[in-house]
């Protein structure tokens, strides 16, 4: 079994990890995916005026 | 493999957008002969520009992507700059076939994203890939995850042999999280030998690396760095009030660490695509000092001249197309006819060119817009939303929201 470590992924939007197992023969087990950016816009969000959602929540 | 832009190409582009960067034609004469003889020490024949992404969201990167100037591609292609982008990407040798000579528009695809044709690239570069002075061989762009061919630990090998050598200039979008570092990983210190990686980049810690580890390695080896949008230049968006990751802007963060380099800002969400050429081109024409004396940048650490010292709207006057001097008066509700400052635009508190500078212009050099207005005219589509400030440090927090109340400092009447 080996594991592959792709870190970054590139041609993509944004941050994005991933880890694969495979097996003797090389076929692959397991995927994870990970995004390894955060930013929490929730939180920014709260108490602002309603109308400032939609200027700020596409800045993502 | 050493793609490169034609030099007509380039100069032509500049050129066109001479006025717009505010080159006179002895800038251009300089520029040609920089061009003719680019500078070296930087590791590479070109000098070196690696881009790191915090939490960014890529809009300054589709910003500059997006910009629509022909500069001698054809079709919706520039095969030259795909090229360019692609093939400065790589490591010397990975992968061990060189990149074919590109002519036609599918080719270009193939590059990219492989099999996928025509699904991912028009998404990158709607209406055409002008990047010149990022892809015409005179700057090669080491790293920008968003565009690098290849993936994981070869773009990692290749960016630790320019860390080491030095004299690269760091361009960064996005901010950067300090109550945990690790809400930002930016690539991994470990090479795939099949038996649970290596380490590979010795002052750094095995596994994943967090931005503000990878600034600290790199940031002291930089000849320059360019803080690219709000978020990297002020803390931006992730920095709004009640935010949990402590997000804050480079100026700041080299300061914290005590690392002293230049930081030149380009604010803007996103930047206007000639404000990040601009500080590119004057270093290129003029060389990193001349972006160092006083005055060139403004209090707020941008370059002066395509931000300035003065509001670019007040009771005065604007350039502004819909500025209640040019006769529509106010507009009833958002989207009327007339000045936007009672529904809520930011002019008057916001230090910029945007109204001269205007974005989107289209094929045929005609239409132009901002947010608050466009040009007057037959036929063209004012935007005529608010000025939400984007390019001030406060973005998005008082004065510059609520985005649709009036700025606290008044109507521009």
């Amino acid at each position: 079994m080996a594991t592959l470590k792709i870190a970054p992924v590139n041609r993509i939007e944004g941050h994005m990890d991933v880890d694969a197992t495979t097996d003797v023969n090389k076929v692959v087990q397991t995927v994870n995916n990970k995004v390894v950016m955060f930013r929490g816009l929730e939180n920014i969000m709260v108490k602002r005026d309603p109308r400032d959602a939609p200027i700020i929540t596409p800045r993502t | 493999m050493n793609f490169k832009i034609t030099r007509r190409q380039f100069v032509q582009y500049c050129t066109a957008s001479a006025a717009a960067l505010g080159l006179s034609q002895m800038d251009l004469l300089k520029l040609e002969k920089a061009m003719a003889a680019p500078q070296t020490g930087c590791g590479s024949p070109t000098p070196s520009v690696i881009w790191m992404t915090g939490q960014a969201c890529s809009g300054c990167q589709t910003s500059l992507l997006n910009r629509v100037v022909d500069c001698g591609g054809t079709g919706y292609y520039d095969a030259d700059l795909l090229n360019a982008l692609t093939g400065g990407a790589f490591p010397q040798g990975i992968p061990s076939d060189p990149v074919p000579e590109l002519n036609v528009v599918n080719d270009a695809a193939d590059l990219l994203v492989g099999d996928a044709v025509g699904t991912l690239v028009p998404a990158i570069t709607p209406r055409g890939l002008t990047w010149a002075p990022f892809s015409n061989g005179y700057i090669t762009l080491e790293w920008l995850t968003t565009v690098n061919a290849g993936a994981g630990d070869i773009n990692v090998q290749h960016i630790k042999s320019i860390v080491n050598t030095g004299g690269f200039f760091l361009l960064l979008d996005g901010a950067i999280p300090t109550t945990d570092e690790k809400y930002c990983l930016v690539f991994d210190n470990e090479v795939n030998d099949g038996v649970g990686g290596t380490k590979i980049i010795s002052s750094l810690p095995l596994g994943s690396i967090t931005l503000s580890d990878a600034l600290r390695w790199m940031v002291p080896q930089a000849a320059a760095c360019i803080s690219v949008g709000t978020c990297s230049a002020y803390g931006g968006i992730p920095a709004g009030k009640k935010n949990k990751t402590g997000a804050i802007g480079l100026q700041q963060f080299l300061s914290n660490e005590g690392i002293s380099k230049p930081v030149i800002n380009v604010p803007g969400c996103p930047p206007h695509p000639d404000w990040i050429v601009y500080p590119v081109a004057q270093i290129l024409i003029h060389g990193l000092p001349s972006v160092l004396v006083p005055g060139w940048l403004d209090s707020k650490g941008r370059p002066a001249a395509t931000y300035g010292d003065q509001p670019f709207c007040s009771a005065a006057g604007s350039s502004c197309a819909n500025h209640p001097s040019m006769g529509a008066g106010f507009a009833a509700f958002l989207g009327d006819d007339g000045c936007q400052g009672n529904q809520g635009c930011k002019g008057p508190i916001t230090f910029g060119d945007c109204p001269a500078r205007q974005k989107n212009v289209f094929d045929d050099g005609t239409v132009n817009n901002w947010c608050s207005a466009g040009s007057r005219g037959p036929n063209i589509a004012q935007a005529r939303h608010v000025c939400q400030s984007c390019i001030e440090p406060d973005f998005p927090d008082p004065p510059t929201s609520p985005f649709y109340e009036p700025a606290s400092g008044g109507s521009p009447t």
